[in-house]
Protein backbone atom coordinates (compact mmCIF):
# COMPACT_ATOMS: atom_id res chain seq x y z
CA UNK A 1 0.00 0.00 0.00
CA UNK A 2 1.76 3.27 -0.74
CA UNK A 3 1.43 6.44 1.19
CA UNK A 4 -1.68 7.97 -0.82
CA UNK A 5 -3.37 4.88 -0.91
CA UNK A 6 -2.76 5.04 2.72
CA UNK A 7 -3.97 8.81 3.14
CA UNK A 8 -6.89 7.49 0.64
CA UNK A 9 -8.09 5.00 3.41
CA UNK A 10 -7.90 7.42 5.99
CA UNK A 11 -9.79 9.97 5.18
CA UNK A 12 -12.32 7.12 3.54
CA UNK A 13 -13.28 5.80 6.87
CA UNK A 14 -16.55 6.71 8.38
CA UNK A 15 -14.69 8.96 10.32
CA UNK A 16 -12.83 10.56 8.17
CA UNK A 17 -15.95 10.94 5.90
CA UNK A 18 -17.93 12.28 8.76
CA UNK A 19 -15.79 14.75 9.71
CA UNK A 20 -15.63 16.39 6.15
CA UNK A 21 -19.05 15.80 5.17
CA UNK A 22 -20.08 17.60 8.53
CA UNK A 23 -21.38 21.43 8.99
CA UNK A 24 -18.18 23.98 8.34
CA UNK A 25 -19.12 24.89 12.15
CA UNK A 26 -18.09 21.31 13.28
CA UNK A 27 -14.68 22.02 11.96
CA UNK A 28 -14.32 25.63 13.68
CA UNK A 29 -15.27 23.77 16.73
CA UNK A 30 -12.54 21.39 16.44
CA UNK A 31 -10.00 24.22 15.96
CA UNK A 32 -11.30 25.97 19.49
CA UNK A 33 -10.40 22.27 20.88
CA UNK A 34 -7.44 22.88 19.12
CA UNK A 35 -6.28 26.26 19.98
CA UNK A 36 -7.64 25.76 24.15
CA UNK A 37 -5.12 23.16 23.61
CA UNK A 38 -2.33 24.57 22.44
CA UNK A 39 -2.69 27.42 25.02
CA UNK A 40 -2.68 25.09 27.63
CA UNK A 41 0.66 23.19 26.55
CA UNK A 42 2.55 26.26 25.65
CA UNK A 43 1.43 28.42 28.80
CA UNK A 44 2.87 25.41 30.93
CA UNK A 45 6.27 25.44 28.76
CA UNK A 46 6.07 29.00 29.23
CA UNK A 47 5.99 29.30 33.26
CA UNK A 48 8.43 26.26 33.66
CA UNK A 49 10.80 28.68 31.16
CA UNK A 50 10.32 31.94 32.80
CA UNK A 51 10.74 29.85 36.42
CA UNK A 52 13.82 28.12 35.02
CA UNK A 53 15.23 31.65 34.31
CA UNK A 54 13.98 33.17 37.79
CA UNK A 55 11.63 35.16 36.24
CA UNK A 56 8.51 33.99 37.31
CA UNK A 57 7.07 31.93 40.80
CA UNK A 58 11.02 32.06 42.12
CA UNK A 59 9.78 30.66 45.40
CA UNK A 60 8.77 27.30 44.55
CA UNK A 61 11.17 24.82 43.00
CA UNK A 62 11.26 23.64 39.74
CA UNK A 63 10.20 19.90 40.56
CA UNK A 64 7.23 21.60 42.31
CA UNK A 65 5.88 23.44 39.45
CA UNK A 66 6.69 20.59 37.16
CA UNK A 67 4.89 18.16 39.26
CA UNK A 68 1.73 20.82 39.72
CA UNK A 69 1.77 21.39 36.02
CA UNK A 70 2.15 18.52 34.22
CA UNK A 71 -1.34 17.13 34.34
CA UNK A 72 -2.47 21.11 32.36
CA UNK A 73 0.45 20.30 29.76
CA UNK A 74 -0.82 16.74 29.42
CA UNK A 75 -4.16 17.74 29.05
CA UNK A 76 -3.62 20.40 26.47
CA UNK A 77 -1.47 17.84 24.91
CA UNK A 78 -4.61 15.51 24.39
CA UNK A 79 -6.76 18.44 23.10
CA UNK A 80 -4.13 19.15 20.52
CA UNK A 81 -3.78 15.79 19.68
CA UNK A 82 -7.19 14.38 19.32
CA UNK A 83 -8.41 17.48 17.65
CA UNK A 84 -5.78 17.75 15.62
CA UNK A 85 -5.82 13.91 14.37
CA UNK A 86 -9.93 14.44 13.71
CA UNK A 87 -9.17 17.25 11.14
CA UNK A 88 -6.37 15.15 9.40
CA UNK A 89 -8.54 11.95 9.18
CA UNK A 90 -11.04 14.48 7.43
CA UNK A 91 -8.61 15.61 4.82
CA UNK A 92 -5.83 13.79 5.19
CA UNK A 93 -4.62 13.62 1.17
CA UNK A 94 -4.73 17.63 1.19
CA UNK A 95 -3.13 17.69 4.54
CA UNK A 96 -0.21 15.37 4.12
CA UNK A 97 1.01 17.30 0.48
CA UNK A 98 0.87 21.06 2.60
CA UNK A 99 4.11 21.90 2.87
CA UNK A 100 3.42 23.72 6.17
CA UNK A 101 1.76 20.69 7.47
CA UNK A 102 5.07 19.26 7.07
CA UNK A 103 6.95 21.54 8.63
CA UNK A 104 4.46 21.59 11.69
CA UNK A 105 4.82 18.00 12.19
CA UNK A 106 8.66 17.66 11.90
CA UNK A 107 8.56 20.68 14.52
CA UNK A 108 5.37 19.29 16.42
CA UNK A 109 7.64 15.57 16.99
CA UNK A 110 10.97 17.22 17.80
CA UNK A 111 9.21 19.80 20.39
CA UNK A 112 7.34 16.40 21.59
CA UNK A 113 10.53 14.68 22.03
CA UNK A 114 12.05 16.92 24.16
CA UNK A 115 9.15 18.14 25.80
CA UNK A 116 9.23 14.61 27.36
CA UNK A 117 12.51 14.07 27.77
CA UNK A 118 12.98 17.60 30.25
CA UNK A 119 9.59 16.34 31.85
CA UNK A 120 10.66 12.38 32.54
CA UNK A 121 14.81 13.35 32.75
CA UNK A 122 15.66 16.85 32.63
CA UNK A 123 13.62 18.96 35.05
CA UNK A 124 14.10 17.36 38.28
CA UNK A 125 17.81 15.73 37.55
CA UNK A 126 20.04 16.32 39.78
CA UNK A 127 23.21 15.49 37.67
CA UNK A 128 22.65 17.13 34.25
CA UNK A 129 23.83 20.95 34.54
CA UNK A 130 21.44 23.67 35.06
CA UNK A 131 23.00 25.59 31.95
CA UNK A 132 22.10 22.38 29.65
CA UNK A 133 18.49 22.93 31.17
CA UNK A 134 17.69 26.19 30.45
CA UNK A 135 19.20 25.90 27.13
CA UNK A 136 16.57 23.05 26.36
CA UNK A 137 13.89 24.45 27.93
CA UNK A 138 14.21 27.80 25.59
CA UNK A 139 14.85 25.70 22.64
CA UNK A 140 11.59 23.84 23.53
CA UNK A 141 9.53 26.80 24.00
CA UNK A 142 10.71 28.25 20.56
CA UNK A 143 9.98 24.92 18.83
CA UNK A 144 6.50 25.24 20.68
CA UNK A 145 5.79 28.50 19.08
CA UNK A 146 7.74 27.36 16.23
CA UNK A 147 4.85 24.21 15.90
CA UNK A 148 2.12 27.54 16.45
CA UNK A 149 3.03 29.64 13.30
CA UNK A 150 3.86 26.52 11.38
CA UNK A 151 -0.04 25.35 12.02
CA UNK A 152 -1.44 29.15 11.61
CA UNK A 153 0.39 28.95 8.19
CA UNK A 154 -1.30 25.37 6.81
CA UNK A 155 -4.43 27.91 5.77
CA UNK A 156 -2.59 30.04 3.62
CA UNK A 157 -0.45 27.84 1.44
CA UNK B 1 -24.47 51.87 13.01
CA UNK B 2 -23.48 53.37 9.36
CA UNK B 3 -20.60 55.65 10.91
CA UNK B 4 -18.89 52.40 12.07
CA UNK B 5 -19.79 50.83 8.66
CA UNK B 6 -18.22 53.90 6.83
CA UNK B 7 -15.05 54.38 9.10
CA UNK B 8 -14.24 50.47 8.62
CA UNK B 9 -14.89 50.70 4.97
CA UNK B 10 -12.23 53.64 5.17
CA UNK B 11 -9.84 51.15 7.14
CA UNK B 12 -10.36 48.92 5.03
CA UNK B 13 -9.45 50.81 1.49
CA UNK B 14 -6.03 52.72 2.97
CA UNK B 15 -3.11 51.87 2.06
CA UNK B 16 -1.50 50.32 4.99
CA UNK B 17 -5.05 47.87 4.89
CA UNK B 18 -4.57 47.19 1.57
CA UNK B 19 -1.33 46.54 1.59
CA UNK B 20 -1.64 44.18 4.99
CA UNK B 21 -4.15 42.55 3.18
CA UNK B 22 -2.53 41.54 -0.02
CA UNK B 23 0.69 40.79 1.26
CA UNK B 24 1.88 37.13 1.29
CA UNK B 25 3.77 37.09 4.46
CA UNK B 26 2.77 39.80 6.49
CA UNK B 27 -0.89 39.03 7.13
CA UNK B 28 -0.54 35.14 7.74
CA UNK B 29 3.08 36.36 10.53
CA UNK B 30 0.54 38.44 11.97
CA UNK B 31 -2.09 36.34 12.14
CA UNK B 32 0.51 33.64 13.72
CA UNK B 33 1.54 36.18 16.33
CA UNK B 34 -1.92 36.85 17.22
CA UNK B 35 -2.16 33.47 18.12
CA UNK B 36 1.03 33.30 20.00
CA UNK B 37 0.29 36.32 22.23
CA UNK B 38 -3.12 35.38 22.84
CA UNK B 39 -1.39 31.74 23.78
CA UNK B 40 1.01 33.56 26.15
CA UNK B 41 -1.78 36.20 28.04
CA UNK B 42 -4.56 33.78 27.98
CA UNK B 43 -2.53 31.14 29.13
CA UNK B 44 -1.27 32.50 31.84
CA UNK B 45 -4.75 34.12 32.67
CA UNK B 46 -6.36 30.37 32.44
CA UNK B 47 -3.37 29.48 35.47
CA UNK B 48 -3.62 32.52 37.58
CA UNK B 49 -7.66 31.81 37.19
CA UNK B 50 -7.49 28.48 38.70
CA UNK B 51 -4.65 29.45 41.54
CA UNK B 52 -7.93 31.37 42.46
CA UNK B 53 -10.39 28.79 42.18
CA UNK B 54 -8.31 26.84 44.57
CA UNK B 55 -7.78 24.02 42.14
CA UNK B 56 -4.17 24.68 40.93
CA UNK B 57 -0.74 25.09 42.65
CA UNK B 58 -2.62 25.68 46.22
CA UNK B 59 0.51 26.04 48.32
CA UNK B 60 1.46 29.06 46.11
CA UNK B 61 1.05 32.24 47.63
CA UNK B 62 -1.86 34.29 45.66
CA UNK B 63 0.53 37.45 45.28
CA UNK B 64 2.87 35.93 43.94
CA UNK B 65 0.89 34.31 41.26
CA UNK B 66 -0.54 38.01 40.62
CA UNK B 67 2.82 40.20 40.89
CA UNK B 68 5.20 37.95 38.92
CA UNK B 69 3.27 36.94 36.14
CA UNK B 70 1.69 40.28 35.42
CA UNK B 71 4.76 41.40 33.33
CA UNK B 72 4.33 38.73 31.08
CA UNK B 73 0.37 38.75 30.64
CA UNK B 74 0.64 42.25 30.21
CA UNK B 75 3.42 41.57 27.21
CA UNK B 76 1.64 39.11 25.81
CA UNK B 77 -1.88 40.91 25.68
CA UNK B 78 0.16 44.47 24.02
CA UNK B 79 1.32 41.66 21.57
CA UNK B 80 -1.94 40.16 20.94
CA UNK B 81 -3.78 43.83 20.97
CA UNK B 82 -1.54 45.14 18.62
CA UNK B 83 -1.47 42.43 15.68
CA UNK B 84 -5.14 42.14 16.23
CA UNK B 85 -5.43 45.93 15.73
CA UNK B 86 -3.33 45.71 12.49
CA UNK B 87 -5.74 42.36 11.07
CA UNK B 88 -8.69 44.46 11.51
CA UNK B 89 -7.02 47.28 9.64
CA UNK B 90 -6.81 44.71 7.14
CA UNK B 91 -10.16 43.39 7.36
CA UNK B 92 -12.06 46.23 9.23
CA UNK B 93 -15.02 45.92 6.08
CA UNK B 94 -15.46 42.77 6.46
CA UNK B 95 -15.41 42.50 10.16
CA UNK B 96 -17.69 45.52 11.33
CA UNK B 97 -20.77 43.40 10.47
CA UNK B 98 -19.32 40.02 11.10
CA UNK B 99 -21.73 38.51 14.74
CA UNK B 100 -18.51 36.22 15.69
CA UNK B 101 -15.89 39.14 15.42
CA UNK B 102 -18.64 41.35 17.47
CA UNK B 103 -19.56 39.07 20.13
CA UNK B 104 -15.51 38.58 20.57
CA UNK B 105 -15.19 42.53 21.45
CA UNK B 106 -17.87 42.48 23.48
CA UNK B 107 -16.35 39.93 25.32
CA UNK B 108 -12.64 41.07 25.18
CA UNK B 109 -13.60 44.36 26.81
CA UNK B 110 -15.86 42.19 29.79
CA UNK B 111 -13.19 40.50 29.99
CA UNK B 112 -10.85 43.16 30.70
CA UNK B 113 -13.75 44.65 33.47
CA UNK B 114 -13.37 42.17 35.14
CA UNK B 115 -9.74 42.21 35.66
CA UNK B 116 -10.35 45.73 36.23
CA UNK B 117 -12.62 45.29 38.87
CA UNK B 118 -10.56 42.44 40.29
CA UNK B 119 -7.51 44.29 40.81
CA UNK B 120 -8.89 47.46 41.97
CA UNK B 121 -11.54 45.81 44.15
CA UNK B 122 -9.31 42.82 45.23
CA UNK B 123 -5.43 42.34 43.70
CA UNK B 124 -4.10 45.67 45.60
CA UNK B 125 -4.78 44.42 48.89
CA UNK B 126 -4.38 40.91 48.22
CA UNK B 127 -1.88 40.36 51.01
CA UNK B 128 -5.17 40.73 53.13
CA UNK B 129 -6.50 37.49 51.77
CA UNK B 130 -4.02 36.01 49.44
CA UNK B 131 -2.58 33.09 52.18
CA UNK B 132 -6.30 31.84 53.24
CA UNK B 133 -6.68 28.33 52.93
CA UNK B 134 -10.35 29.21 51.54
CA UNK B 135 -10.90 31.99 49.37
CA UNK B 136 -13.46 34.90 49.37
CA UNK B 137 -16.58 34.01 47.28
CA UNK B 138 -16.26 36.90 45.17
CA UNK B 139 -12.54 36.32 44.19
CA UNK B 140 -13.46 32.48 42.98
CA UNK B 141 -16.13 34.92 41.18
CA UNK B 142 -13.53 36.62 39.23
CA UNK B 143 -11.67 33.30 38.71
CA UNK B 144 -14.78 31.57 37.25
CA UNK B 145 -15.60 34.95 35.55
CA UNK B 146 -12.65 35.50 33.46
CA UNK B 147 -12.32 31.77 32.75
CA UNK B 148 -15.59 31.61 31.07
CA UNK B 149 -15.13 35.03 29.68
CA UNK B 150 -11.65 34.13 27.91
CA UNK B 151 -13.00 30.76 26.84
CA UNK B 152 -16.13 32.91 24.93
CA UNK B 153 -13.37 35.51 23.44
CA UNK B 154 -11.77 32.28 21.67
CA UNK B 155 -14.56 30.45 20.22
CA UNK B 156 -15.72 33.89 19.00
CA UNK B 157 -12.55 34.52 17.24
CA UNK B 158 -12.46 30.95 15.66
CA UNK B 159 -15.74 31.52 14.52
CA UNK B 160 -15.17 34.53 12.48
CA UNK B 161 -13.43 32.98 9.49
CA UNK B 162 -16.64 31.25 9.11
CA UNK B 163 -18.72 34.07 9.23
CA UNK B 164 -17.93 36.56 7.44
CA UNK B 165 -20.30 38.23 4.71
CA UNK B 166 -19.48 38.99 1.36
CA UNK B 167 -16.98 41.49 0.94
CA UNK B 168 -18.27 44.97 -0.05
Amino acid sequence: MTTNQLLHWFQDTSLGLFVRKSDHLVGAAIQVFHIVGLILLLTVVLVLTLRLFGFGLRRQSVLELTQATAPIFWLGYGLTVSSGLLMFIGNAVIYFANPAFQYKMNLFALASLIQIILFTKGFNSQTIPQAIIKVAALFSFSLWLAVGLAGRAIGFV
Amino acid sequence: MSIFIELAQLLYDSETGVSIRESQYLYPLIEGSHLLGLAVSSGLIVLTDLRLLGVFLKHVPVADMLHQLRIWVVLGFIGTFVSGGLLFWAEAATMIDNPAFLIKILFVLLGCCNALWFELKWGRRVHEWGEQEVLPAAVKFAGWASLSLWTIVIIGSRFIPYLVQAPV
